[in-house]
């Protein structure tokens, strides 16, 4: 499985800040056996002191390929401002189980990844997504040539 | 705990193919002029306005009308209307388009795709019933009908490339896995079919990467 993140957000009225969100797993190459626990550490920088009204932290997964995308969340957590987390440099961490299913899965036509997404909520209503995928199963990428598909 | 520091700005990168409909579904690509411009999204919806409130984005499949009518009406919200999107896949869809305008108030603005598969008489009633309900109304075509055209989609190899570049890593992607040659024969394949020239980058993309 391929690993990296993806990132962008809306537009704002004349904000300037980028974003850049990091995402620490506890295991290497991020690989993760099913209902194995998943410890996360995140850190957000570049937000040029513009103010944050929430930030929201989830776990979920995601189909990828030439079809309509299906999601599910795993795990959701929204923190605004009135937990007073995020006057100053952002950070968290949260430790959760990860299901039975399903597995990551890299084929042809379609893809099941997993991936810790971060979502930054600016006071001007501008937002920013950052998603970190992991892999859950240690499936191996499909290989079949696309022509057998055909 | 001890976490390994897996990500940093250094080795941050795109993972997936950038073709696939995550990225590259109606709604999700900014609307380009057949030059690949973007177009001024503000200016279409005054135009709504002066033509009497009923508009029509027109052109064939594939050509980006879904996409467009998605971001006016992200436009429109944005700009603090009220606005409702329905997707038309039969008569039977007028239901809840009569049902849409009857709860809505006046000024709203109607976002109606594939207007043609409701038929003749449906259309003639919902526009009948927006007018009544002083509701904005622009709809995705094949061919404009009674309704004035507000903007006539159209695809050109340039089109094409400006949306790819658009992708996520797009910049990279010259000079990769897939290039300015491969985008101009999948336009030319795909007989300037915007979803189907990128469906066929998606599996280009695949190929190469896997090596097969």
């Amino acid at each position: 499985m391929p690993q990296g993140s993806i990132a962008g957000g809306s537009q704002g009225s004349g904000s300037t800040a980028m974003p850049r969100v990091m995402v620490h797993f506890d295991r290497p190459g991020r690989d993760y056996a099913p209902r194995q626990q998943l410890a996360v550490r995140h850190d957000i920088e570049g937000l040029g002191g513009e103010p944050l009204r929430a930030v929201e932290r989830s776990v979920l997964w995601y189909t990828e390929g030439k079809g309509e995308e299906d999601l599910g969340v795993h795990w959701f957590e929204r923190i605004d401002e009135t937990e007073g987390l995020l006057a100053v440099s952002p950070w968290g961490e949260f430790t959760i189980r990860l299901p039975m299913s399903p597995l990551s899965y890299e084929g042809l036509i379609v893809k099941v990844r997993w991936c810790v997404r971060v979502r930054i909520f600016f006071a001007d209503n501008r937002d920013f997504v950052s998603e970190h995928v992991f892999d859950v199963g240690g499936i191996s990428p499909a290989r079949a040539p696309l022509e057998r598909l055909e | 705990m001890s976490l390994q520091a897996s990500e940093s700005a250094a080795v941050e990168r795109f993972v997936g193919n950038p073709f696939s409909t995550r990225h590259t579904a109606p709604g999700r690509v900014e609307p380009l002029d057949r030059e690949g411009e973007p177009l001024d999204l503000g200016k279409l919806l005054d135009r709504i306005a002066r033509e009497g409130g009923r508009a029509a984005i027109l052109g064939r499949h594939g050509r980006g009308k879904t996409t467009l009518l998605h971001r006016l009406a992200e436009t429109a919200e944005r700009r603090g209307d009220r606005v409702v999107r329905i997707r038309v896949r039969s008569p039977w869809d007028l239901i809840p388009i009569l049902n849409s305008l009857a709860g809505s108030p006046s000024g709203s603005l109607i976002c109606i795709d594939s207007w043609e598969q409701l038929g003749g008489p449906g259309a003639a009633i919902a526009l009948l019933f927006a007018r009544l309900r002083r509701c904005r109304l622009v709809v995705t075509a094949h061919s404009g009908g009674d309704l004035p055209p507000l903007a006539v989609c159209e695809t050109t190899p340039a089109l094409l490339a400006a949306i790819v570049r658009r992708l996520p890593a797009g910049d990279a992607l010259d000079g990769g896995l897939i290039d300015d040659t491969d985008v101009a024969s999948a336009f030319e394949q795909s007989s300037g079919d915007i979803r189907e020239a990128l469906f066929r980058l998606y599996d280009l993309f695949e190929e190469r990467r896997r090596g097969l």
